[in-house]
């Protein structure tokens, strides 16, 4: 009896371990071969255009395989090669997505190699304002406006808030949600606007009468949008691209767009070579096809972004809803980087009741 | 019938009577102990060191140390200010997980009703739900248009504000641990000899005084167990937290995520860190210190058999319990499958689905679907085996061998929850490339995943293995049987359910890390919440919803699957105590 019994436990023993073997074994290991070319990105990034400009380059490019890699948020894969960098080395040859307000720093950390801009003729199609980085360590790829969004089946037209300082009126009191600027680039540049408007101790006073009109501060733009869809409240910190992707997924195009006085925060987001790569050429080819027209037609409906590449033709719905602010807004990247810290920790005692 | 006297004679301490532990033995547990040591020391130790040392230095890079930075964080009061509130939410959260535990650990140890298999597993789901699902569950659930509100309306005339507030918090916290502390707190529940409740009745104990001097102190290790682990987790707790209280309710861990990741300040952010795993574990080790002074403990030989849940009048609480459970768990579960199954153009469609299992799409990079699926299950498989193995061995050595609490050992098991995983994950990026750079890619996910799993598994499975008559091992032995097959035949099948649980958890551990898997994955190693997250990116939210349901759903089977086995061994043993 006892010695059926161990038996029967042993054969279950075994069983499992084999199960676990199975499923150790199940993928086979990555092939070599190639000429690879490693390309840290952010998520939507890699859910986005990247595939097909995969797929573009390594048509261009017999034996050359571009390697897609997405650790998160364009701050999570900047903290990638950061962190593999400290420890002598990373996988990455290119870094899609660094924003103009992480560049100083990621400069003064190492992480890029200068560009040789003769290898870049696409190059000169980029108006000069959106080539932001006079350093020469990374090209624009794409640009977008932060700015409020609204539910037009709530708020009427003529109820709108003018500008920014409208949004404090009590008749929006609780109708706003806004994002952590620090955790989310769309947060961090609905502030940066703020202290661009109201400049440096003023921002804070500013944010002091916003209190009592927002509904809460979200730590993603996926967390905020999902709680505006579900009419928690009927505006939010978001895109200017908005309305025309609710037409494009939804067929819908309830969400409108504010540019209070013709405003709205500028984000450019750029690419570089990270230092020490061994296919700088490469490289180089590969950010120079980013900015062609083959890929900058991809940015509108796969990225919800603007193009850089000023011959590069637009859908019609992107071109009549998507709005580009008569004044943009932008501060300069090293202002924010002297100031960033302070200003984050300033905001933050404010939000949370700690001054 | 032998076993009432012998039963109430069992009566007795971990440790008491035992004999002194021979020479051979000596070298048998250190043995035992050496997979734990090798996993914790290699894959958690030196990576946190690497990555916390940066809060000593001088300045970046430089070689000589201070702890100039810990003495201003210490000395800034809005620092303290958010450790204070860190506590608190956790300390709320893990109150609450209790409250909600203790019923469902009495339910699924006490009695029994159809479709249980499905309610145990079912209840375990949350832990694998990556954040920002469970901040949709709770939206379609909580938010003011949501079911429970216009439930609410419709019954009663009035909504309540449950979304970004603190409340919401504490019940999304409850909602992943609440299941935790219920199936740890099942374990000891289940080791309970009915026999001592029924003979202090009879002799003429009131259920409160049965309660507090039989009940409590037998349950009270897995209780513990799940709390501490709740309020740990809890304590890290960071995207529940800005989703669903907002940025008013900031923690620690926010603070360490932007001086990491925002300002690449590392090392303000390891000083940081440091504090907040000392903090932590303090706590950790304050509950472990309590828990060792509960007044005695109850070894059983018997375990207790669940009747089933009846129509008597004294159930009829047991059924409100089991309702409100259900809804309080099923209803975020139930909103994330009708969002996945909600056409953005209206009605109702699949293509969510058809879109998230279709090959060559191309939101994935190297990695479909079906192999994000793949990918999930054998990292969950292989990093349960890992912990499992290292657990199971350091529990046994410090419960059979050393006979005594050591409350600082079992803290420092607990460590690898109680350390910021971004800075965890720089660590680990940093390690992989340096002195651990030998260890293949494909093992790298699992072994950080086992690693994190471990102290789920020390704090499920030490319950219920101290509640194991060690005489009935000496007993086994005294009749010729080996340490081996004493452990195999007597303890293992006691354990079952302990063992069923640590495997859950280190599996949904496995299943929902993000953080780390994110800091080491090649494209091809993508995983289900990783696939939930890039949908979201990319604005697909009814593919995301479709997504979450699928990593519900296998984990879910997963689960019913180890329920099913655990409950064959049960049965086989139970047969067997009769016989």
């Amino acid at each position: 009896m006892r010695r059926k019994g161990l038996r029967d436990r042993l054969v279950l023993v075994a069983a499992l371990a084999a199960v676990l073997t199975a499923a150790a074994l199940g993928a086979p290991a990555s092939a070599q071969g190639p000429q690879r070319l490693v390309v840290y990105t952010y998520d939507s990034f890699a859910a986005g255009p990247a595939q097909a400009i995969k797929d573009g380059f390594e048509a261009l490019h017999p034996g050359v395989e571009v390697v897609f890699i997405a650790p998160g948020s364009a701050g999570e894969a900047l903290a990638r090669v950061i962190a593999e960098l400290a420890a002598g080395g990373t996988d990455a040859d290119v870094l899609v997505g660094i924003s103009d307000t992480q560049l100083p720093r990621a400069i003064d950390r190492g992480v890029f190699l200068k560009l040789d801009r003769s290898l870049l003729p696409n190059l000169a199609k980029v108006p000069a304002q959106l080539d932001f980085d006079d350093t020469g360590h990374v090209v624009p790829f794409d640009h977008g406006y932060v700015t409020i969004i609204y539910d037009s089946r709530v708020l009427s037209t003529d109820d709108l808030p003018q500008s920014l300082e409208e949004l404090t009126d009590p008749r929006f009191r609780g109708k706003l949600i806004a994002i952590d600027p620090r955790t989310s680039s769309v947060g961090h540049a609905f502030l940066m606007w703020t202290i661009a408007e109201y400049g440096d101790p003023g921002y804070l006073q500013f944010w002091e009468r916003l209190l009592p009109s927002l509904l809460t501060v979200t730590g993603g733009w996926s967390a905020a949008y999902s709680q505006y869809e579900a009419g928690e409240a009927p505006m939010m910190v978001s895109y200017s691209t908005d309305t025309a992707a609710g037409i494009y997924y939804a067929d819908s195009d309830h969400s409108r767009i504010l540019t209070p006085n013709g405003q709205a925060y500028q984000q450019i987001e750029a690419a570089g070579i990270v230092a020490g790569t061994d296919v700088p050429e490469l490289a180089h080819r590969f950010l120079d096809y980013l900015l062609s027209e083959e890929v900058q037609s991809l940015i509108p409906t796969a990225n919800w972004m603007f193009p850089v590449n000023a011959h590069t033709p637009v859908p019609d719905f992107f071109a009549e809803y998507a709005v580009i602010p008569d004044n943009p807004v932008r501060l300069d990247p090293r202002l924010i980087e002297e100031n960033e810290q302070r200003w984050l920790r300033e905001w933050a005692r404010l939000i949370t009741g700690q001054r | 019938m032998v076993h009432d006297t012998r039963h109430i004679a069992s009566i007795m301490k971990p440790g008491a009577g035992g004999s002194t532990v021979g020479r051979r033995n000596r070298w048998l547990a250190l043995l035992l102990l050496l997979p734990a040591a090798v996993l914790l020391l290699f894959f958690f130790y030196l990576p946190v060191a690497t990555a916390l040392l940066e809060g000593f230095r001088e300045a970046p890079g430089s070689a000589s140390l201070s702890l100039r930075r810990f003495v201003s964080l210490l000395a800034d009061p809005y620092i303290l200010s958010l450790l204070r509130f860190t506590a608190w939410q956790a300390f709320l959260s893990a109150a609450l997980s209790v409250v909600i535990g203790i019923p469902l650990g009495y339910l699924l140890a006490n009695r029994s009703f159809p479709g249980k298999s499905i309610v145990t597993s079912l209840v375990m789901v949350p832990f694998v739900m990556p954040a920002i699902t469970v901040a949709l569950g709770f939206l379609v659930m909580y938010g003011t248009n949501g079911w429970f509100n216009e439930g609410l309306a419709s019954l009663f005339g009035f909504k309540v504000r449950v979304l970004n507030t603190l409340w919401a918090i504490v019940v999304a916290h409850a909602f992943y641990n609440g299941p935790l502390v219920a199936r740890m707190t099942q374990g000891a529940w289940e080791r309970l000899d009915p026999a001592l409740e029924e003979s202090a009745r009879t002799l003429g104990a009131r259920p409160l005084a049965v309660w507090r001097d039989v009940t409590l102190p037998a349950i009270a290790p897995g209780v513990v167990s799940g709390a501490v682990l709740a309020f740990i987790y809890c304590f890290m707790s960071f995207p529940i937290v800005l989703s669903l209280g907002g940025a008013r309710f900031s923690t620690l861990e926010v603070e360490i995520f932007t001086l990491m990741r925002v300002l690449l300040d590392y090392e303000t952010a390891a000083a940081l860190a440091a504090v907040q795993a000392v903090v932590s574990l303090l706590f950790a080790y304050v509950f472990l210190r309590l828990e060792g002074r509960a007044p005695s403990l109850f070894a059983s030989a018997r375990a207790r058999r669940p009747r089933p849940l009846g129509g008597k009048a004294r159930d009829g609480w047991l059924w409100v319990c089991l309702a409100v459970l259900l809804v309080f768990f099923g209803g975020p579960m139930l909103s994330i499958v009708v969002d996945s199954v909600r056409d953005p153009a209206g009605g109702v469609s699949l293509r969510a689905y058809e879109r998230i299992v279709s090959e060559g799409h191309d939101f994935h990079l190297g990695a479909s679907p079906l192999r994000t699926i793949q990918n999930s299950l054998r990292y969950g498989a292989i990093a349960a085996a890992i912990a499992l193995f290292a657990g199971a061995c350091f529990v046994y050595t410090t419960v059979r061998f050393v006979r005594r609490r050591l409350p600082f050992l079992e803290t420092l098991s607990l460590a690898p929850i109680a350390v910021s995983s971004v800075a965890l994950a720089y660590g680990l990026s940093v390690a992989f490339r340096g002195p651990l750079s030998l260890v293949p890619q494909d093992v790298r996910i699992p072994l950080v995943h086992g690693v994190l799993a471990f102290p789920f598994v020390v704090r499920a499975f030490r319950p219920v293995l101290e509640g194991v008559d060690a005489r009935l091992i000496e007993a086994a032995r005294t009749l010729g049987a080996g340490r081996w097959r004493a452990f195999v035949d007597v303890e293992l099948p006691m354990a079952a359910t302990g063992l069923l649980v640590a495997f859950a958890l280190c599996f949904g551990l496995s299943v929902s890390e993000t953080t780390a898997t994110l800091m080491l994955a090649r494209p091809e190693q993508v995983t289900m919440p990783v696939s939930v997250y890039r949908f979201l990116a990319a604005r697909d939210f009814s593919a995301a919803s479709a997504m979450a349901v699928l990593l519900m759903a296998v984990t879910g089977g997963v689960f019913l699957l180890a329920e099913l086995l655990a409950a064959w061994v049960r049965r086989r043993q139970g047969g067997k105590t009769d016989a």
